[in-house]
Protein backbone atom coordinates (compact mmCIF):
# COMPACT_ATOMS: atom_id res chain seq x y z
CA UNK A 1 0.00 0.00 0.00
CA UNK A 2 1.68 3.24 -1.11
CA UNK A 3 0.85 6.91 -1.31
CA UNK A 4 -0.39 7.41 -4.87
CA UNK A 5 -0.70 11.18 -5.10
CA UNK A 6 3.00 12.07 -5.02
CA UNK A 7 3.20 12.89 -8.75
CA UNK A 8 -0.12 14.81 -8.82
CA UNK A 9 1.07 16.71 -5.77
CA UNK A 10 4.27 17.78 -7.58
CA UNK A 11 2.39 18.71 -10.75
CA UNK A 12 -0.11 20.88 -8.89
CA UNK A 13 2.14 22.47 -6.29
CA UNK A 14 5.15 22.99 -8.52
CA UNK A 15 4.57 22.66 -12.29
CA UNK A 16 1.09 24.17 -12.58
CA UNK A 17 1.96 26.89 -10.08
CA UNK A 18 4.91 27.96 -12.27
CA UNK A 19 3.12 27.48 -15.59
CA UNK A 20 0.07 29.47 -14.67
CA UNK A 21 2.22 32.32 -13.36
CA UNK A 22 3.60 32.65 -16.89
CA UNK A 23 0.29 32.32 -18.64
CA UNK A 24 1.32 34.20 -21.74
CA UNK A 25 4.07 31.75 -22.62
CA UNK A 26 1.75 28.75 -22.61
CA UNK A 27 1.00 27.20 -25.98
CA UNK A 28 -1.86 24.88 -26.95
CA UNK A 29 0.72 22.05 -27.21
CA UNK A 30 1.69 22.63 -23.57
CA UNK A 31 -1.93 22.27 -22.57
CA UNK A 32 -2.19 18.99 -24.51
CA UNK A 33 0.97 17.69 -22.85
CA UNK A 34 -0.14 18.46 -19.31
CA UNK A 35 -3.71 17.28 -19.88
CA UNK A 36 -2.38 13.99 -21.22
CA UNK A 37 0.13 13.66 -18.31
CA UNK A 38 -2.54 14.25 -15.69
CA UNK A 39 -5.01 11.97 -17.47
CA UNK A 40 -2.44 9.11 -17.53
CA UNK A 41 -1.64 9.67 -13.86
CA UNK A 42 -5.31 9.68 -12.86
CA UNK A 43 -5.88 6.41 -14.75
CA UNK A 44 -2.87 4.88 -12.95
CA UNK A 45 -4.22 6.01 -9.57
CA UNK A 46 -7.65 4.50 -10.29
CA UNK A 47 -5.95 1.20 -11.08
CA UNK A 48 -3.92 1.41 -7.86
CA UNK A 49 -7.14 1.98 -5.84
CA UNK A 50 -8.68 -1.14 -7.37
CA UNK A 51 -5.58 -3.19 -6.60
CA UNK A 52 -5.65 -2.11 -2.97
CA UNK A 53 -9.40 -2.71 -2.60
CA UNK A 54 -9.20 -6.22 -4.04
CA UNK A 55 -5.77 -7.17 -2.78
CA UNK A 56 -6.04 -6.20 0.90
CA UNK A 57 -7.90 -8.29 3.42
CA UNK A 58 -7.86 -5.86 6.30
CA UNK A 59 -10.85 -3.56 5.77
CA UNK A 60 -9.59 -1.04 8.34
CA UNK A 61 -6.41 -0.62 6.32
CA UNK A 62 -8.40 -0.08 3.10
CA UNK A 63 -10.62 2.44 4.89
CA UNK A 64 -7.61 4.38 6.19
CA UNK A 65 -5.92 4.26 2.78
CA UNK A 66 -9.00 5.52 0.91
CA UNK A 67 -9.73 8.16 3.53
CA UNK A 68 -6.18 9.59 3.38
CA UNK A 69 -6.30 9.72 -0.41
CA UNK A 70 -9.76 11.31 -0.33
CA UNK A 71 -8.63 14.06 2.07
CA UNK A 72 -5.50 14.71 0.03
CA UNK A 73 -7.40 14.84 -3.26
CA UNK A 74 -9.71 17.44 -1.72
CA UNK A 75 -6.67 19.41 -0.57
CA UNK A 76 -5.33 19.36 -4.15
CA UNK A 77 -8.64 20.51 -5.66
CA UNK A 78 -8.72 23.33 -3.10
CA UNK A 79 -5.21 24.31 -4.21
CA UNK A 80 -6.30 24.44 -7.85
CA UNK A 81 -9.28 26.57 -6.89
CA UNK A 82 -6.90 28.86 -5.03
CA UNK A 83 -4.95 29.41 -8.29
CA UNK A 84 -8.20 29.90 -10.22
CA UNK A 85 -9.93 32.19 -7.72
CA UNK A 86 -13.10 31.13 -5.86
CA UNK A 87 -15.58 32.53 -8.41
CA UNK A 88 -14.31 30.18 -11.09
CA UNK A 89 -15.78 27.20 -9.21
CA UNK A 90 -19.21 28.32 -10.41
CA UNK A 91 -18.18 28.20 -14.09
CA UNK A 92 -15.86 25.23 -14.14
CA UNK A 93 -17.39 23.75 -17.32
CA UNK A 94 -17.17 26.97 -19.32
CA UNK A 95 -13.61 27.20 -20.69
CA UNK A 96 -14.16 28.71 -24.13
CA UNK A 97 -13.15 32.29 -23.35
CA UNK A 98 -10.55 31.52 -20.68
CA UNK A 99 -6.83 32.20 -21.09
CA UNK A 100 -4.77 29.04 -21.68
CA UNK A 101 -3.50 28.93 -18.08
CA UNK A 102 -7.05 28.98 -16.69
CA UNK A 103 -8.10 26.34 -19.20
CA UNK A 104 -5.28 24.07 -18.04
CA UNK A 105 -6.20 24.56 -14.36
CA UNK A 106 -9.85 23.79 -15.12
CA UNK A 107 -8.86 20.63 -17.00
CA UNK A 108 -6.72 19.54 -14.03
CA UNK A 109 -9.59 20.34 -11.68
CA UNK A 110 -11.95 18.22 -13.79
CA UNK A 111 -9.61 15.20 -13.54
CA UNK A 112 -9.31 15.51 -9.76
CA UNK A 113 -13.03 15.98 -9.33
CA UNK A 114 -13.56 12.86 -11.44
CA UNK A 115 -11.16 10.97 -9.16
CA UNK A 116 -13.06 12.06 -6.03
CA UNK A 117 -16.33 10.96 -7.68
CA UNK A 118 -14.68 7.68 -8.60
CA UNK A 119 -13.78 7.09 -4.94
CA UNK A 120 -17.31 8.03 -3.86
CA UNK A 121 -19.04 5.81 -6.42
CA UNK A 122 -16.79 2.75 -6.50
CA UNK A 123 -15.64 2.63 -2.89
CA UNK A 124 -18.66 4.20 -1.19
CA UNK A 125 -18.24 1.89 1.81
CA UNK A 126 -14.83 3.41 2.52
CA UNK A 127 -15.75 6.98 1.57
CA UNK A 128 -15.34 9.27 4.55
CA UNK A 129 -18.57 11.25 4.85
CA UNK A 130 -17.16 13.20 7.78
CA UNK A 131 -14.36 14.71 5.71
CA UNK A 132 -14.70 18.32 4.57
CA UNK A 133 -16.09 18.78 1.07
CA UNK A 134 -13.94 20.49 -1.60
CA UNK A 135 -14.18 24.27 -1.43
CA UNK A 136 -15.87 24.37 -4.83
CA UNK A 137 -18.70 22.10 -3.60
CA UNK A 138 -19.18 24.46 -0.69
CA UNK A 139 -19.33 27.57 -2.90
CA UNK A 140 -21.83 25.90 -5.23
CA UNK A 141 -23.93 24.71 -2.26
CA UNK A 142 -23.94 28.22 -0.76
CA UNK A 143 -25.11 29.71 -4.07
CA UNK A 144 -27.89 27.10 -4.42
CA UNK A 145 -29.04 27.33 -0.79
CA UNK A 146 -29.14 31.12 -1.01
CA UNK A 147 -31.48 30.96 -4.02
CA UNK A 148 -33.70 28.31 -2.47
CA UNK A 149 -33.92 30.06 0.91
CA UNK A 150 -35.15 33.24 -0.76
CA UNK A 151 -37.92 31.19 -2.32
CA UNK A 152 -38.73 29.45 0.98
CA UNK A 153 -38.83 32.83 2.80
CA UNK A 154 -41.38 34.16 0.30
CA UNK A 155 -43.58 31.07 0.59
CA UNK A 156 -43.36 31.22 4.36
CA UNK A 157 -44.48 34.88 4.47
CA UNK A 158 -47.35 34.06 2.12
CA UNK A 159 -48.48 31.41 4.58
CA UNK A 160 -48.02 33.60 7.66
CA UNK A 161 -45.75 31.03 9.23
CA UNK A 162 -44.05 32.10 12.47
CA UNK A 163 -40.77 33.82 11.47
CA UNK A 164 -39.04 32.51 14.56
CA UNK A 165 -39.88 28.90 13.65
CA UNK A 166 -38.58 29.39 10.11
CA UNK A 167 -35.38 30.95 11.48
CA UNK A 168 -34.87 28.04 13.87
CA UNK A 169 -35.23 25.51 11.06
CA UNK A 170 -33.13 27.36 8.51
CA UNK A 171 -30.48 28.72 10.90
CA UNK A 172 -27.84 26.04 10.03
CA UNK A 173 -28.22 26.96 6.32
CA UNK A 174 -28.10 30.70 7.02
CA UNK A 175 -25.02 30.22 9.20
CA UNK A 176 -23.30 28.37 6.36
CA UNK A 177 -24.15 31.16 3.91
CA UNK A 178 -23.01 33.89 6.34
CA UNK A 179 -19.76 32.34 7.51
CA UNK A 180 -17.62 30.98 4.73
CA UNK A 181 -15.26 29.48 7.33
CA UNK A 182 -17.97 27.17 8.72
CA UNK A 183 -16.86 23.55 8.20
CA UNK A 184 -18.99 21.57 5.74
CA UNK A 185 -18.62 17.80 5.63
CA UNK A 186 -20.07 15.49 2.99
CA UNK A 187 -22.53 14.17 5.58
CA UNK A 188 -23.70 17.69 6.46
CA UNK A 189 -23.99 18.69 2.81
CA UNK A 190 -26.13 15.63 2.04
CA UNK A 191 -28.31 16.42 5.06
CA UNK A 192 -28.72 20.10 4.10
CA UNK A 193 -29.72 19.17 0.54
CA UNK A 194 -32.39 16.79 1.88
CA UNK A 195 -33.54 19.40 4.40
CA UNK A 196 -34.01 22.01 1.68
CA UNK A 197 -35.85 19.46 -0.47
CA UNK A 198 -38.11 18.58 2.46
CA UNK A 199 -38.85 22.28 3.10
CA UNK A 200 -39.64 22.82 -0.59
CA UNK A 201 -42.02 19.84 -0.52
CA UNK A 202 -43.65 21.14 2.64
CA UNK A 203 -44.32 24.55 1.11
CA UNK A 204 -45.56 23.01 -2.13
CA UNK A 205 -48.15 20.95 -0.25
CA UNK A 206 -51.40 22.61 0.78
CA UNK A 207 -51.87 22.65 4.54
CA UNK A 208 -54.69 24.02 6.67
CA UNK A 209 -53.60 27.05 8.70
CA UNK A 210 -54.34 25.32 11.99
CA UNK A 211 -52.23 22.32 11.10
CA UNK A 212 -49.34 23.96 9.31
CA UNK A 213 -47.06 24.14 12.37
CA UNK A 214 -47.77 20.49 13.23
CA UNK A 215 -47.13 19.51 9.60
CA UNK A 216 -43.80 21.31 9.67
CA UNK A 217 -42.92 19.58 12.97
CA UNK A 218 -43.69 16.23 11.31
CA UNK A 219 -41.47 17.10 8.35
CA UNK A 220 -38.64 18.04 10.71
CA UNK A 221 -39.11 14.89 12.82
CA UNK A 222 -38.98 12.92 9.57
CA UNK A 223 -35.66 14.63 8.84
CA UNK A 224 -34.54 14.04 12.46
CA UNK A 225 -33.70 17.74 12.80
CA UNK A 226 -32.30 17.31 16.32
CA UNK A 227 -31.08 20.86 16.95
CA UNK A 228 -31.34 22.20 20.51
CA UNK A 229 -33.11 25.33 19.25
CA UNK A 230 -35.74 23.27 17.45
CA UNK A 231 -36.23 21.06 20.52
CA UNK A 232 -36.72 24.20 22.64
CA UNK A 233 -39.22 25.61 20.13
CA UNK A 234 -41.20 22.35 20.04
CA UNK A 235 -41.37 22.03 23.83
CA UNK A 236 -42.47 25.65 24.21
CA UNK A 237 -45.15 25.07 21.57
CA UNK A 238 -46.38 21.83 23.19
CA UNK A 239 -46.39 23.54 26.60
CA UNK A 240 -48.44 26.47 25.31
CA UNK A 241 -50.91 24.05 23.71
CA UNK A 242 -51.53 21.90 26.76
CA UNK A 243 -51.52 24.76 29.27
CA UNK A 244 -54.37 26.34 27.33
CA UNK A 245 -56.58 23.44 28.33
CA UNK A 246 -58.87 24.11 31.24
CA UNK A 247 -58.74 20.88 33.23
CA UNK A 248 -55.94 18.56 34.20
CA UNK A 249 -57.69 15.73 32.34
CA UNK A 250 -57.70 17.80 29.17
CA UNK A 251 -54.06 18.74 29.71
CA UNK A 252 -53.03 15.11 30.13
CA UNK A 253 -55.20 14.17 27.18
CA UNK A 254 -53.55 16.83 25.03
CA UNK A 255 -50.06 15.65 26.01
CA UNK A 256 -51.00 12.02 25.35
CA UNK A 257 -52.37 12.96 21.92
CA UNK A 258 -49.22 14.93 21.07
CA UNK A 259 -47.09 12.01 22.23
CA UNK A 260 -49.11 9.64 20.04
CA UNK A 261 -48.74 11.92 17.01
CA UNK A 262 -44.97 12.19 17.47
CA UNK A 263 -44.68 8.44 18.04
CA UNK A 264 -46.59 7.77 14.82
CA UNK A 265 -44.47 10.15 12.75
CA UNK A 266 -41.99 8.35 10.52
CA UNK A 267 -38.30 9.13 10.82
CA UNK A 268 -36.07 8.84 7.78
CA UNK A 269 -33.66 5.98 8.55
CA UNK A 270 -30.00 6.85 8.99
CA UNK A 271 -30.56 10.60 8.77
CA UNK A 272 -29.79 13.16 11.47
CA UNK A 273 -28.78 16.82 11.67
CA UNK A 274 -26.42 15.91 14.53
CA UNK A 275 -25.78 12.16 14.28
CA UNK A 276 -24.03 12.05 17.67
CA UNK A 277 -27.16 13.30 19.46
CA UNK A 278 -30.37 11.47 20.41
CA UNK A 279 -33.08 11.56 17.70
CA UNK A 280 -35.51 14.48 18.06
CA UNK A 281 -38.41 12.02 18.21
CA UNK A 282 -36.98 10.28 21.27
CA UNK A 283 -36.11 13.50 23.13
CA UNK A 284 -39.58 14.96 22.52
CA UNK A 285 -41.34 11.80 23.71
CA UNK A 286 -39.10 11.72 26.81
CA UNK A 287 -39.89 15.38 27.49
CA UNK A 288 -43.65 14.76 27.20
CA UNK A 289 -43.36 11.72 29.49
CA UNK A 290 -41.59 13.87 32.09
CA UNK A 291 -44.27 16.54 31.75
CA UNK A 292 -47.05 13.99 32.27
CA UNK A 293 -45.22 12.46 35.24
CA UNK A 294 -44.75 15.91 36.75
CA UNK A 295 -48.44 16.81 36.38
CA UNK A 296 -49.50 13.55 37.98
CA UNK A 297 -46.97 13.86 40.78
CA UNK A 298 -47.95 17.45 41.55
CA UNK A 299 -51.55 16.41 41.54
CA UNK A 300 -50.83 13.73 44.12
CA UNK A 301 -48.69 16.01 46.29
CA UNK A 302 -51.19 18.86 46.22
CA UNK A 303 -54.01 16.77 47.56
CA UNK A 304 -52.01 14.29 49.59
CA UNK A 305 -53.95 11.49 48.08
CA UNK A 306 -53.89 8.20 49.86
CA UNK A 307 -53.08 5.34 47.59
CA UNK A 308 -54.94 2.16 48.36
CA UNK A 309 -52.92 0.02 50.76
CA UNK A 310 -51.52 -3.05 49.15
CA UNK A 311 -50.77 -5.99 51.33
CA UNK A 312 -47.26 -7.01 50.29
CA UNK A 313 -47.77 -10.47 51.70
CA UNK A 314 -50.60 -11.17 49.34
CA UNK A 315 -49.33 -9.33 46.28
CA UNK A 316 -46.91 -11.12 44.04
CA UNK A 317 -43.50 -9.60 43.43
CA UNK A 318 -40.62 -10.83 41.35
CA UNK A 319 -37.41 -10.92 43.40
CA UNK A 320 -34.52 -9.85 41.24
CA UNK A 321 -30.83 -9.42 41.89
CA UNK A 322 -30.75 -6.49 39.42
CA UNK A 323 -30.51 -2.97 40.85
CA UNK A 324 -33.25 -0.46 39.99
CA UNK A 325 -30.93 1.24 37.48
CA UNK A 326 -30.06 -2.09 35.84
CA UNK A 327 -33.72 -3.08 35.72
CA UNK A 328 -34.64 0.26 34.11
CA UNK A 329 -31.92 -0.07 31.50
CA UNK A 330 -32.74 -3.72 30.80
CA UNK A 331 -36.40 -2.78 30.23
CA UNK A 332 -35.25 0.03 27.95
CA UNK A 333 -33.16 -2.34 25.85
CA UNK A 334 -36.12 -4.75 25.63
CA UNK A 335 -38.34 -1.90 24.43
CA UNK A 336 -35.74 -0.60 21.97
CA UNK A 337 -35.25 -4.10 20.61
CA UNK A 338 -39.08 -4.46 20.36
CA UNK A 339 -39.23 -7.49 22.64
CA UNK A 340 -41.79 -5.54 24.68
CA UNK A 341 -44.21 -3.95 22.25
CA UNK A 342 -46.71 -2.04 24.40
CA UNK A 343 -47.31 1.34 22.80
CA UNK A 344 -47.27 3.18 26.14
CA UNK A 345 -43.84 2.85 27.69
CA UNK A 346 -44.93 4.61 30.91
CA UNK A 347 -47.36 1.75 31.53
CA UNK A 348 -44.55 -0.76 31.02
CA UNK A 349 -42.44 1.02 33.64
CA UNK A 350 -45.39 1.17 36.04
CA UNK A 351 -45.88 -2.54 35.51
CA UNK A 352 -42.28 -3.37 36.43
CA UNK A 353 -42.38 -0.98 39.38
CA UNK A 354 -45.49 -2.71 40.71
CA UNK A 355 -44.34 -6.28 40.30
CA UNK A 356 -40.62 -6.16 41.07
CA UNK A 357 -38.60 -6.20 44.27
CA UNK A 358 -34.84 -5.63 44.22
CA UNK A 359 -32.38 -6.54 46.96
CA UNK A 360 -32.30 -2.96 48.18
CA UNK A 361 -35.81 -1.78 47.33
CA UNK A 362 -38.86 -3.61 48.60
CA UNK A 363 -41.00 -1.20 46.59
CA UNK A 364 -39.60 0.14 43.36
CA UNK A 365 -41.12 3.52 42.59
CA UNK A 366 -42.29 4.13 39.03
CA UNK A 367 -40.74 7.58 39.26
CA UNK A 368 -37.29 6.27 40.15
CA UNK A 369 -37.54 3.63 37.43
CA UNK A 370 -38.50 6.32 34.91
CA UNK A 371 -35.64 8.63 35.96
CA UNK A 372 -33.14 5.81 35.57
CA UNK A 373 -34.73 4.77 32.28
CA UNK A 374 -33.72 8.10 30.76
CA UNK A 375 -30.46 8.72 32.65
CA UNK A 376 -28.21 5.74 32.24
CA UNK A 377 -24.71 5.77 33.68
CA UNK A 378 -21.76 3.91 32.22
CA UNK A 379 -21.47 1.41 35.08
CA UNK A 380 -25.13 0.38 34.60
CA UNK A 381 -24.58 -0.12 30.88
CA UNK A 382 -21.51 -2.23 31.60
CA UNK A 383 -23.34 -4.29 34.24
CA UNK A 384 -26.28 -5.03 31.90
CA UNK A 385 -23.84 -5.83 29.12
CA UNK A 386 -22.04 -8.31 31.44
CA UNK A 387 -25.36 -9.88 32.43
CA UNK A 388 -26.36 -10.34 28.78
CA UNK A 389 -22.98 -11.89 28.01
CA UNK A 390 -23.43 -14.20 31.02
CA UNK A 391 -26.83 -15.32 29.69
CA UNK A 392 -25.32 -15.92 26.25
CA UNK A 393 -22.50 -17.95 27.78
CA UNK A 394 -25.05 -20.04 29.68
CA UNK A 395 -26.75 -20.88 26.38
CA UNK A 396 -23.43 -21.75 24.77
CA UNK A 397 -22.54 -24.06 27.67
CA UNK A 398 -25.82 -25.93 27.29
CA UNK A 399 -25.85 -26.31 23.51
CA UNK B 1 -54.52 35.54 36.69
CA UNK B 2 -51.30 33.83 35.62
CA UNK B 3 -51.33 30.64 33.64
CA UNK B 4 -49.78 28.68 36.54
CA UNK B 5 -52.55 29.79 38.91
CA UNK B 6 -55.15 28.75 36.37
CA UNK B 7 -53.59 25.32 36.11
CA UNK B 8 -53.57 24.84 39.90
CA UNK B 9 -57.22 25.80 40.22
CA UNK B 10 -58.24 23.52 37.39
CA UNK B 11 -56.46 20.60 39.01
CA UNK B 12 -58.71 21.00 42.08
CA UNK B 13 -61.86 21.15 39.96
CA UNK B 14 -61.04 17.87 38.28
CA UNK B 15 -59.97 15.88 41.30
CA UNK B 16 -63.03 13.66 41.44
CA UNK B 17 -62.83 12.64 37.81
CA UNK B 18 -59.17 11.88 38.03
CA UNK B 19 -58.83 9.99 41.27
CA UNK B 20 -59.54 6.63 39.70
CA UNK B 21 -57.07 7.05 36.87
CA UNK B 22 -54.30 8.35 39.14
CA UNK B 23 -54.79 5.66 41.77
CA UNK B 24 -55.35 3.11 39.06
CA UNK B 25 -53.16 0.35 40.54
CA UNK B 26 -55.98 -2.16 40.38
CA UNK B 27 -56.52 -1.22 36.76
CA UNK B 28 -52.82 -1.50 36.07
CA UNK B 29 -52.55 -4.98 37.51
CA UNK B 30 -55.06 -6.11 34.89
CA UNK B 31 -52.88 -4.66 32.10
CA UNK B 32 -50.80 -7.18 30.22
CA UNK B 33 -47.38 -6.75 28.72
CA UNK B 34 -47.28 -7.32 24.99
CA UNK B 35 -44.26 -9.15 23.70
CA UNK B 36 -42.96 -10.18 20.32
CA UNK B 37 -41.51 -13.37 21.83
CA UNK B 38 -43.14 -16.78 21.42
CA UNK B 39 -44.21 -18.86 24.43
CA UNK B 40 -41.17 -21.16 23.95
CA UNK B 41 -38.83 -18.15 23.92
CA UNK B 42 -40.47 -16.68 27.05
CA UNK B 43 -40.09 -20.01 28.83
CA UNK B 44 -36.45 -20.41 27.86
CA UNK B 45 -35.58 -16.80 28.70
CA UNK B 46 -37.21 -17.25 32.12
CA UNK B 47 -35.13 -20.40 32.62
CA UNK B 48 -31.94 -18.50 31.76
CA UNK B 49 -32.85 -15.72 34.20
CA UNK B 50 -33.43 -18.28 36.96
CA UNK B 51 -30.22 -20.14 36.16
CA UNK B 52 -28.22 -16.90 36.25
CA UNK B 53 -29.98 -16.04 39.56
CA UNK B 54 -31.25 -12.76 38.17
CA UNK B 55 -34.63 -13.95 39.42
CA UNK B 56 -34.52 -15.47 42.90
CA UNK B 57 -34.98 -19.24 42.51
CA UNK B 58 -37.59 -19.55 45.29
CA UNK B 59 -41.12 -20.19 44.11
CA UNK B 60 -40.54 -20.86 40.43
CA UNK B 61 -44.07 -22.05 39.99
CA UNK B 62 -45.58 -18.78 41.21
CA UNK B 63 -43.31 -16.80 38.91
CA UNK B 64 -44.36 -18.91 35.91
CA UNK B 65 -48.03 -18.48 36.83
CA UNK B 66 -47.50 -14.73 37.06
CA UNK B 67 -45.84 -14.74 33.64
CA UNK B 68 -48.88 -16.46 32.09
CA UNK B 69 -51.15 -13.85 33.72
CA UNK B 70 -49.00 -10.88 32.73
CA UNK B 71 -47.82 -11.49 29.20
CA UNK B 72 -49.57 -11.73 25.85
CA UNK B 73 -47.79 -12.91 22.74
CA UNK B 74 -48.78 -12.26 19.14
CA UNK B 75 -50.27 -15.75 18.92
CA UNK B 76 -51.59 -16.26 22.45
CA UNK B 77 -53.72 -13.79 24.39
CA UNK B 78 -53.75 -16.29 27.25
CA UNK B 79 -50.64 -18.37 27.79
CA UNK B 80 -51.34 -21.79 29.24
CA UNK B 81 -49.35 -22.57 32.40
CA UNK B 82 -49.07 -26.20 31.35
CA UNK B 83 -47.53 -25.27 28.02
CA UNK B 84 -45.16 -22.72 29.61
CA UNK B 85 -43.95 -25.24 32.20
CA UNK B 86 -43.38 -27.90 29.54
CA UNK B 87 -41.34 -25.48 27.45
CA UNK B 88 -39.51 -24.20 30.56
CA UNK B 89 -38.22 -27.66 31.46
CA UNK B 90 -37.64 -28.96 27.89
CA UNK B 91 -36.45 -26.16 25.61
CA UNK B 92 -35.95 -27.22 21.99
CA UNK B 93 -32.76 -26.41 20.00
CA UNK B 94 -34.56 -23.93 17.68
CA UNK B 95 -35.76 -21.90 20.67
CA UNK B 96 -32.27 -21.89 22.17
CA UNK B 97 -30.91 -20.60 18.89
CA UNK B 98 -33.55 -17.85 18.57
CA UNK B 99 -33.02 -16.68 22.19
CA UNK B 100 -29.29 -16.68 21.57
CA UNK B 101 -29.89 -14.43 18.53
CA UNK B 102 -32.16 -12.21 20.63
CA UNK B 103 -29.51 -11.78 23.34
CA UNK B 104 -26.91 -10.98 20.69
CA UNK B 105 -29.27 -8.29 19.37
CA UNK B 106 -29.68 -6.89 22.89
CA UNK B 107 -25.92 -6.83 23.23
CA UNK B 108 -25.61 -4.96 19.92
CA UNK B 109 -28.23 -2.47 21.12
CA UNK B 110 -26.26 -1.90 24.35
CA UNK B 111 -23.05 -1.42 22.38
CA UNK B 112 -24.77 1.11 20.13
CA UNK B 113 -25.65 3.17 23.24
CA UNK B 114 -22.04 3.01 24.42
Amino acid sequence: MTYELEKLNNIIYSDLDKLTNKTNRLKPDDIDYWVSTIDTEVKRIKKAFIEVAFGTENEKQIERYMSHHQVDLIRLTDRLLHYLGGDESLKMNDRSNDPLGTQLLKHAYGFLDDLINYLENHFSRFFNLDASVPRSYKLIAIRDFKEKLECIDDLSHARNLDDHLLNVITSPLRRLIRSKEEELTFRKLIYFKRLVLELENYFKTESREKEQVQDLFCAMIYMNFNSYKFFAYCTEFIKSQYQNKETLTDQLDNLALTSKMINQTQQKPGVAYKPERQPIKRTLIAWIDEEIAFLEKRHQLTFNMSMPQVDPGKDFKLNTSLSVAQLAYFVRVLIEEKVLINSNQREVLKFFAQFTRTKKAENVSAESLRTRYYNIDTSTKEAVKDITIKLLNNIRKKT
Amino acid sequence: MSQKQQVDINIKIDLVNLSSSVNGSSELSKEKMKTSLTVSQIAYLAKLLFDAELIAPDNKSEVLTRITNSLVTKNATQISIKSLKAKFYSPDPATKLSVKKLLQNLLDEIEVYN
